[in-house]
């Protein structure tokens, strides 16, 4: 069985597949190495603008000066840095240089600092960054501003109950205060080009797969498949678990190329700083790394339930072509709706690689469920759902 | 026809009145008022003291719309708030905001000469005429999404042409009869552009009136000014003139993709691997659209159908090519860069094609040997 995994794994490796993964790649690297350059600049540690791709490395190296725990001491310290600091003055002349690409050493903590202010609508932007706030006197009051805003931010954007709101308070005031600051930009290129390039891979899934279970291909399904000893039973499941395998493959070849781009281009630093300098609302006692992985996995969960569904067209349909343009059709309407609001898009494959994974809840009774393990749910669900499509299509298959 | 019904659809749902009690007038009474009440309206001083006297004196949308100038030429004011010099200095006001934004324009840079020619267009604009015209204005405002759409259904219609089918390998019994060579080929791709043109315009013309159908054809003939969205457009042409200058840019987009498929389709020889590629380059340009950063649109995305079909930026982005000297407009630079590379594209196809036949020459020449 082993050996027939490998070869029906094998076989999906044809011209079609290493058209689109090169395409894919080649897309990905170009917008990462095009925005990252064209769109950036950042003030380094002289006070020089220094733009593009070099940008980075320089806000990095300004960024050693930044770098520490926040506590009482490392607050009041940041006030007088910034206060007397060139980019201050500099964003006071150049109003709109954080809001297009502009970048500072006192991005990550300053914007800490302020989401404790501005909760719900914080933003990027020059007028986001001061540090003029009573409650920066001491850190046990910075905390516990920090910590109501969380929990006002929950509240608001989320339709918890107050009894939910509760459960949710107590993880609040167990965040592992004070937290790690320093630079992270690499990480959050990562992120921002991961979301931005997953249609990307559903894109390649459509065309990779859709041949898996067609007639009118040669390494889809034959007479000879079905008339075997084991064509019927084993073939399938063989099939399955190789698409699978195959999903996984393009997957990490994906997060491959993104890492290996944004390592080189901005540094992967910043893993092991706390989850919440990027995602304020975060109540996990993660680091951004970890965040990342759990969005990573996210990802990889929403890309096996499409291929599963293109697996499913293609057994349906038993024609390779039809099956891509279906699949098409599915994917775009897919990637169209995961913006809708409510509930129903915590349903989307799409959206399995939201934020919402790192700052959503779903409770059932009293047990507050991240979404990350929800997702986890609703992946084992849709494909369970997929594979007895699949299977009940397979053992009616007939060629003619 | 089932988009154009559907894009008429919601069209119409925005000229439905409702109010918390409910729906007020729907669209049939306010467009029939609109056209009734907008003969010989002009925006003028006249117009606006006309408005002040008596709020209903020109309907409601034949208000909104005139609201909707005078909120984005005069600032944001209100109506009430205009003084008598405001209004009859509308259009010297406008020509200022115009010189402002050229002059703060620091994407583009232009020179004295370059904003002296500008100008010279927004003083050509002496009354601009208030007649109806919504048909056109949801068609200018509609028609680009539809053209992407109609790009895409084309160009995987024509993809099969060059692209091999694995399952039936008729390629090489093709290839080897009588007219096989050069005649197929040639034949194939006058098929493509033939197609693909037919398919464009007689698409469009459903569209068009399907779309127009409901509101009416009149308008054609005013100015595009009378828009909101382009008041400030140096473009001094009506919505007819409008509508053939997108219905070009959109048949050039469409012609650059069909070069393309038909290139990626000649080298690859696969129809799902061109597919893929062409899919993903869609993809590609979909997210190059949505990040606006001004270096990637002036040097790449202006070319592409997908940024090419967003017809609006050409009448009001004033982005100006300084080739050899001479300062082209973004439209018509556009459109000669497209042509430009969609011939390339072509060459390239024809010279694979060509390198094959010649292989194939050398294959029977050794085997003869």
């Amino acid at each position: 069985m082993k050996r027939q995994i490998y070869m029906e794994y094998r076989k999906m490796w044809n011209k079609i597949t290493g058209v689109a993964v090169l395409a894919m790649c080649a897309v990905v690297i170009l917008h990462l190495f095009i925005y990252l350059n064209l769109q950036y600049r950042a003030i380094d540690s002289e006070g020089q603008i220094v733009e593009g791709l070099a940008s980075y490395r320089a806000l990095r190296e300004a960024s050693e000066e930044i770098k520490g725990t926040m506590d009482g001491t490392y607050i009041r310290e940041l006030v007088d840095k910034y206060n007397n600091s060139f980019d201050k003055s500099y964003l006071k002349e150049h109003r709109g240089f954080l809001g297009t690409g502009g970048m500072t050493k006192f991005m990550v903590p300053n914007y800490f600092i302020n989401y404790a202010y501005y909760g719900a609508y914080m933003s990027n932007g020059n007028d986001k960054i001061g540090l003029e706030y009573d409650f920066l006197d001491s850190e046990d009051e910075f905390y516990k501003t920090y910590k109501e805003t969380v929990k006002e931010h929950l509240a608001e954007v989320n339709p918890y109950t107050e009894e939910q709101m509760n459960i949710l308070g107590k993880k609040v005031d167990k965040l592992n205060i004070p937290y790690q600051t320093g630079y992270y930009q690499g990480l959050a290129n990562l992120r921002a080009w991961f979301v931005l390039d997953y249609g990307l891979i559903f894109v390649v899934l459509a065309f990779a797969l859709s041949g898996i279970f067609a007639k009118d291909y040669t390494g889809g399904i034959t007479e000879l498949t079905l008339s075997s000893k084991y064509g019927r039973k084993n073939n399938f499941n063989v099939r399955w678990i190789a698409g699978n395998m195959f999903i996984i493959s393009i997957y990490f070849i994906f997060i491959g190329v993104q890492l290996i781009v944004n390592g080189i281009i901005a540094t992967l630093d910043g893993w092991n700083l706390p989850a919440q300098m990027f995602w304020f609302e975060c109540l996990h006692n993660i680091t951004v790394g970890e965040g990342i992985l759990i969005l990573f996995g996210g990802g990889l969960l929403g890309a096996i339930v499409i291929g599963n569904i293109v697996m499913l067209t293609s057994i349906k349909m038993k024609n390779r072509k039809v099956a891509v343009i279906l699949s098409a059709i599915v994917v775009f309407w897919i990637l169209k709706s995961k913006n809708v609001y409510g509930f129903s898009k915590m349903f989307n494959p799409a959206n399995f690689i939201s934020d919402s994974l790192l700052t959503g809840y779903c409770f059932v009774g009293n047990m507050a469920l991240p979404y990350f393990v929800i997702v986890i749910i609703f992946t084992v669900f849709y494909v369970a759902l997929l594979w007895i499509g699949i299977k009940m299509s397979y053992r009616k298959y007939y060629i003619d | 026809m089932f988009v154009s019904v559907y894009h008429t659809k919601i069209n119409l749902d925005r000229y439905i009145v409702r109010n918390t009690q409910g729906i007020v007038s729907d669209w049939n009474e306010n467009l029939s008022e609109a056209k009734e009440k907008s003969r010989a309206l002009y925006l003028d001083k006249d117009c606006f003291i006309g408005m002040q006297n008596n709020e209903n004196r020109y309907g409601y949308l034949n208000n909104e719309n005139i609201s909707d100038i005078i909120s984005v030429n005069y600032e944001g004011k209100t109506l009430e708030e205009l003084s008598e010099a405001d209004m009859e200095s509308l259009l010297q006001i406008r020509s200022d905001k115009i010189n402002e934004n050229l002059m703060m324009d620091s994407k583009n840079n232009y020179t004295d000469t370059e904003i002296a020619r500008f100008m010279d267009k927004a003083g050509d604009l002496s009354v601009i005429s208030m007649g109806y015209s919504e048909g056109w204005k949801v068609l200018a405002e509609n028609m680009g999404g539809f053209g992407i759409l109609l790009n895409i259904v084309i160009t995987v219609l024509i993809l099969p042409l060059f692209g091999r089918d694995s399952g039936v390998q008729m390629e090489e019994l093709v290839r080897s009869a009588r007219f096989g060579q050069k005649r197929l080929n040639l034949s194939r791709i006058l098929s493509a552009y033939l197609a693909a043109t037919v398919l464009y315009f007689a698409s469009m013309m459903i569209y068009f009136n399907i779309l127009m159908m409901p509101f009416g054809f009149e308008g054609g003939n005013q100015p595009i000014q009378s828009n909101a969205r382009v008041f400030f457009s140096l473009y001094n042409i009506t919505y007819l003139q409008q509508f053939m200058i997108n219905l070009l840019v959109g048949y050039l987009g469409l012609i650059f993709m069909v070069s393309a498929a038909l290139m990626v389709t000649i080298i690859l020889k696969n129809l799902l691997a061109s597919a893929s590629l062409i899919a993903i380059f869609y993809i590609m340009l979909i997210v190059i659209d949505q990040l606006y950063v001004y270096e990637i649109n002036h040097w790449f995305a202006n070319f592409m159908p997908v940024h090419m079909t967003e017809f609006w930026h050409f009448y009001t982005g004033n982005e100006l090519y300084r080739i050899w000297g001479r300062s082209i407009p973004c439209l018509n630079w556009s459109i000669i860069v497209s042509l430009i590379l969609s011939a390339i594209f072509l060459a390239i196809g024809i010279l694979v094609l060509l390198r094959d036949k010649i292989c194939r020459i050398y294959l029977k020449k050794g085997s003869d040997v």
